[in-house]
């Protein structure tokens, strides 16, 4: 069966982007591809130092690369999801450049992607092997059109939750001091509302389980049905088959 | 310098483009996935000679042929063991493309008394059979067809195969070397009055430095480098107010790293082909060798492709090529069995990708 292979930033956005596919699931009506999703993290650089998300997806592909002929010759999508994030260092521009910079460097190819959700055939020498490929992207972004994961999942949170909120009352407090608000707020107030819902379990190791609490308590805590989310859900409609 | 080379129809290949070659090139992947094969690939592409297909057949693969049934001894060398199918070897410079075609023709013929050939390189052949009272027999040829597309194909030399010998019958005279190519087999042991001649070469012309440099990388107390012919004819090396010690009694490690570095350097111009590069290097000697081959190399303009399972040995041979600006010159190829197409391919990787593979223990090794 055709796979497509899904790359995202980390363990988290796997886990939340799993989690819209697989609810979003319905086999007796739509037939679904087989979707393979890996994240960004755990990679060192070659000067010793960790690499994680956007920073790591050059050397990502160029290593699928050398696995699609090897061991992976059912994939024919390649899909990325990225954080959109904000100028200067981020923003809808400059994210998509740098994932058109990093097909291009991987695989030899102009991927020119200009929109979220373009998806283009391109054909590529896997080591002499002339292969077709679909290759795709997308950037998670709020309703202004920036952000990131977090901030969408900040905004669709559905809960209550007082390990959440309270800090919102002191990066409001922050705001109010210094004109700017907590370094890594969202993250940090994301991070809290899942702790607050994860088991006892899940939380002897909790930095690195909390995409646990997703997958397990993600359609509880998060809307999964608001607006916000309904481009991300087309994409992954798009790559994987799951009804819009 | 060659700078692709494909394969049709040759031993484990059925069909293979490998490009973007460069001076230096390292070939690693598993266990019969072609790797020697490519080595003798090259060989025969730019030097398809008598003296290619023998050394090839006899000295790397131990196959004499059959002398009971001609017929069987070149399958081998076709892929699958199926000789109506030619074998086509196409090699790519900067400014040519030229080859070779190995193709097997049977003639039924009557045989005679076979005389002792002392062409061939094995005593196991040097049978004298007197066959001429059996029946008709065959004779096999193994025929190369010179190709360069600007003048056509021409057939160049014929190796038979014929009941109770091997013979060569060259017609057409032998095709002139492209290269001049040098073949070190896996677990080579070069002949010690071979190597000093070698020494002696480079003396001559002023350029034996190179051994001394060589050698202080697996034993810095080394002095001076001298070939002594007294007894028997080998290079002898001195440490510092010590006596002088013939080549033999170190170990393998000065032993290959000479030998290697006395081919390059009585190469010039031409293909070092080294099966198992890293056999008796010791990883800690692996960088400064890898350095100082490289340097040579570049010096006497010698393309070199050697095989490696060793992982220190790639990872100091892509250390090396980095710190020292290098990735234009060198080049790491990954073999491995295609799961789309079955067939067997040369993975061009980076130094940025190998580098990253090496650091998150990814696989590059054709795992």
């Amino acid at each position: 069966m055709a796979h497509t292979l899904l790359i995202v930033e980390s363990p988290n956005d796997e886990a939340f982007f799993r989690l819209l596919i697989q609810t979003g699931q319905q086999p007796e009506i739509t037939p679904i591809q087989d979707t393979e999703i890996e994240h960004l993290h755990n990679f060192v650089g070659t000067d010793g130092k960790e690499k994680r998300g956007k920073d790591a997806l050059p050397e990502k592909l160029a290593v699928i690369k050398t696995q699609l002929s090897k061991s992976r010759p059912d994939i024919q999508h390649i899909a990325v999801i990225l954080d959109a994030d904000s100028p200067p260092s981020g923003g809808k521009q400059q994210s998509l450049a740098l994932i058109n910079q990093a097909f291009e460097k991987a695989f030899g190819v102009n991927t020119g992607f200009t929109e979220l959700g373009q998806e283009v055939e391109k054909e590529v020498d896997l080591s002499g092997e002339m292969t077709l490929l679909k290759l795709s992207c997308y950037l998670t972004h709020d309703s202004s059109g920036e952000g990131n994961l977090d901030t969408v999942m900040k905004a669709i949170a559905s809960k209550s939750c007082p390990e959440s909120d309270c800090p919102e009352e002191m990066n409001k407090c922050v705001v109010g001091k210094t004109g700017k608000p907590m370094r890594d707020f969202t993250k940090q107030w994301v991070n809290y509302y899942v702790r607050s819902h994860a088991s006892k379990k899940q939380l002897q190791n909790a930095e690195k389980r909390l995409h646990e609490v997703i997958t397990d308590q993600g359609t509880n805590i998060f809307d999964l049905n608001s607006p916000l989310i309904a481009g991300i859900k087309s994409y992954l409609n798009q790559i994987s088959g799951f009804p819009a | 310098m060659i700078q692709s080379i494909f394969i049709e129809n040759f031993r484990c290949f059925h069909k293979t483009d490998i490009k973007s070659l460069k001076r230096i090139n390292l070939i690693g992947g598993q266990n019969n996935v072609g790797k020697t094969t490519l080595l003798e690939a090259i060989l025969l592409g730019v030097n398809p000679s008598d003296k290619s297909v023998i050394f090839i057949q006899q000295k790397l693969r131990s196959d004499y042929g059959n002398i009971d049934s001609p017929e069987l001894t070149w399958q081998s060398l076709f892929f699958n063991f199926n000789r109506k199918e030619n074998i086509n070897i196409m090699v790519s410079t900067a400014g040519a493309t030229f080859g070779a075609r190995f193709a097997v023709k049977d003639v039924k013929k009557k045989p005679g008394i076979v005389s002792q050939d002392n062409l061939i390189a094995d005593e196991t052949l040097l049978k004298v059979v007197d066959n001429s009272a059996e029946d008709e027999t065959v004779q096999s040829s193994l025929v190369c067809y010179k190709i360069q597309p600007e003048s056509g194909t021409s057939p160049a030399m014929r190796l038979e195969a014929s009941k109770g010998k091997l013979k060569f019958g060259i017609s057409g005279g032998l095709p002139t070397p492209i290269f001049f190519v040098t073949f070190i087999p896996a677990g080579f042991k070069p002949l010690p009055a071979a190597m000093a001649d070698d020494f002696e070469k480079l003396r001559y012309r002023g350029q034996d430095d190179v051994i001394l440099s060589v050698v202080r990388i697996i034993d810095p107390s080394i002095d001076r480098v001298e070939v002594f012919s007294f007894g028997s004819k080998k290079i002898h090396l001195q440490r510092k107010e010590q006596p002088f010690i013939p080549i033999t009694m170190f170990g393998d490690a000065i032993n290959k790293v000479v030998n290697i570095t006395l081919k390059i350097a009585n190469s010039q111009n031409g293909i070092l082909l080294i099966d198992e590069i890293e056999n008796g290097i010791h990883y800690t000697h692996q960088h400064a060798f890898w350095s100082l081959l490289f340097k040579v190399a570049r010096k006497f303009n010698v393309q070199i492709f050697s095989t490696s399972h060793s992982l220190e040995m790639i990872r100091a041979f892509n250390t090396v090529a980095i710190n020292e600006g290098l990735a234009d010159d060198t080049q790491y190829i990954e073999m491995f069995r295609s799961a789309r197409n079955g067939e067997i391919v040369g993975n061009m990787i980076s130094h940025d990708t190998l580098a990253y593979s090496l650091v998150n223990n990814q696989t590059f090794r054709g795992e």
